[in-house]
């Protein structure tokens, strides 16, 4: 994995606070993907930051949940612990009720993304002609269609994971572009944003392409721009991303993420 | 005088049931409520050409069986480790073309199964429109909805022969009480009493009667879509039984570097961590310490 070059904060802290200031105040959503511990600490320093009214729902277990004037919160790497009770859950929604609740957003994980925020997690094929499995496609292919928008966060920014043409498409993004969704019937809006350990991606108004939105401090454009292989759309002006204020950090290290689950 | 009949029995009298190329439930979800009592039992008894299906997450239950080579086709939305790493026996029996998979989304799975619950010949989503689950799975239906014409996708129902499920606690009669969540294990249990299979749960611990009865709000499954319940105590180890003990990350990590070294190294695992321990009872004597169980049971407090 790569980390936040000699950054003061992990790639995983960086992930977690980006993502927590695109979640709303009064929203509904369920962290989750391959390391669901970002997106549910960023779930969680949303509600103790901007969005006092956010509620949480770990969709594998049905856990709702806020923290706001909660004693304190462990972070565990799996939204399904039992544990993740001790952090702030006020009710458990039944299976069924966990697929009947409407989300403004979902996270997703996946091996490859292309240049619509279509994504992969079920196949690759190697170099050697075979193919490698995923772990598949949990909710996903339930939740791209369903949210109001989803957040894509990718743990590699290299061409093999940004890729021109997914080896297989487990969940739509915006498919081949304007129109696809309507076309489909997808409920959704679609992804709206991507976060790698190089930088963040939104999508194009018009052509609802892959779009850079900015750097992370201490990373290249030109070789973020290198070490993707689909259409992406640059800015003339591309800024830094908005570093974690003290005030962000201190919260995420003292409130939500007091054991370091995201610095490993 | 008829007496009402207890359920209670042994791993192996209830898994007469279980043949080979039978459709397997399996509850629970990833590393929690896996009957893991039953799912060793079965690779001891050597069961084969099995279609699992497990709802909605699998990891060292659905792996370690795929290793043992008791299954043919797995229906499993996400089969992995979460942070723990990928499933390398489903990796390595999937690219070979020794395992066919059944591609799906979790709510699909649950369409199929739903369906069955209902005796219905098919559920309908919307999840997967547009995707390649639809290429790679004949079994899931492009279709119209016959209402608004708007693109859908029908699944056919899934009915399974047998499944088997993990609780807290459970009574004679059957009735099974979860003390954490009792992830889809209801719906599998309707599914498949409603198609005339078998569900065989294992719990850590069955208590009188008079405790289920005196809150029957806390039975989470009523004993009428239970046909065998077997007394498994830390039944579901490695993993957890939600909100009595938790899953034994060691354990797990341990069974996951040796997957990953190769087949020889996995069936040297399965022959010690499996095979040669006769019984449920055998593994806990051999496998686990009083120091380990009680570090588990610990450890489902988060005191950070």
């Amino acid at each position: 994995m790569q980390t936040a070059d000699s950054q003061p904060w992990s790639w995983g802290e960086l992930a977690a606070i980006v993502l927590s200031r695109e979640l709303g105040e009064g929203e509904v959503g369920s962290p989750g993907g391959s390391r669901s511990e970002i997106p549910l600490a960023a779930a969680r320093l949303a509600q103790l930051t901007h969005a006092p009214n956010l509620s949480i729902i770990t969709s594998a277990v049905g856990f709702v949940a806020s923290l706001v004037d909660k004693p304190w919160s462990p972070l565990f790497h799996s939204t399904m612990d039992y544990r993740n009770i001790y952090a702030g859950t006020e009710a458990v929604m039944a299976m069924s009720g966990v697929f009947h609740t409407k989300r403004d957003w979902f996270f997703a994980g996946a091996m490859q993304v292309d240049a619509y925020g279509n994504i992969n997690l079920s196949t690759v094929r190697l170099k050697d002609g075979t193919n490698m499995r995923g772990p598949g496609a949990a909710g996903l292919a339930y939740s791209s269609a369903m949210a109001k928008r989803f957040f894509i966060y990718m743990h590699e920014h290299s061409k093999r994971s940004f890729v021109r043409k997914l080896d297989y498409m487990t969940a739509v993004g915006h498919g081949s572009g304007p129109g696809t969704r309507e076309k489909l019937g997808l409920r959704g809006g679609g992804p709206a944003l991507v976060i790698s350990p190089r930088g963040v991606m939104d999508f194009d108004e018009q052509t609802l392409l892959l779009r850079l939105r900015s750097v992370h401090p201490g990373q290249s454009i030109d070789e973020l721009v290198a070490q993707t292989d689909c259409e992406l759309i640059v800015p003339h002006d591309v800024p830094f991303t908005t570093a974690p204020s003290s005030k962000e950090l201190n919260i995420l290290r003292h409130r939500v993420d007091r054991g370091g689950v995201l610095r490993k | 005088m008829t007496q009402r009949h207890s359920r209670q029995t042994s791993a192996a009298d209830a898994f007469a049931w279980l043949h080979d190329g039978a459709t397997l439930a399996i509850g629970g979800s990833l590393f929690h409520n896996k009957p893991m009592s039953l799912v060793r039992e079965i690779v001891r008894r050597g069961t084969r050409r099995l279609t699992v299906v497990a709802m909605t997450q699998a990891s060292i239950d659905v792996d370690l069986l795929i290793a043992a080579g008791c299954v043919e086709e797995v229906r499993v939305p996400y089969l992995g480790f979460e942070y723990l790493g990928l499933a390398s026996n489903f990796r390595r029996h999937s690219a070979d073309g020794r395992l066919r998979v059944w591609d799906c989304d979790e709510t699909q799975v649950i369409a199929g199964v739903e369906a069955a619950a209902k005796n219905l010949p098919s559920g309908i989503t919307k999840t997967g429109v547009g995707t390649d689950l639809l290429r790679s799975n004949p079994d899931l239906r492009a279709i119209d909805d016959p209402i608004t014409g708007e693109p859908m996708v029908a699944v056919p129902a899934i009915r399974p022969d047998v499944s088997i499920i993990h609780a807290s606690r459970g009574d004679r009669w059957g009735n099974l009480a979860y003390a954490g969540y009792p992830f889809s294990d209801v719906l599998i249990a309707e599914a498949t009493h409603r198609s005339g299979g078998k569900v065989i749960a294992s719990v850590d611990e069955i208590v009188p009667p008079s405790l289920i009865a005196a809150d029957p709000f806390r039975t989470t499954i009523a004993h009428i879509l239970v046909d065998a319940i077997v007394e498994a105590p830390w039944g579901a180890h490695p993993c957890s039984s939600h909100g009595s003990y938790q899953y034994d990350e060691a354990y797990i990590a341990h069974y996951q570097a040796e997957a990953r070294k190769g087949e020889a190294e996995m069936n040297a695992w399965l022959d010690t961590h499996v095979r040669t321990l006769e019984s449920h009872d055998a593994y806990l004597d051999r496998s686990l310490t009083p120091s380990r169980l009680a570090a588990l049971r610990k450890d489902i407090y988060a005191d950070s």
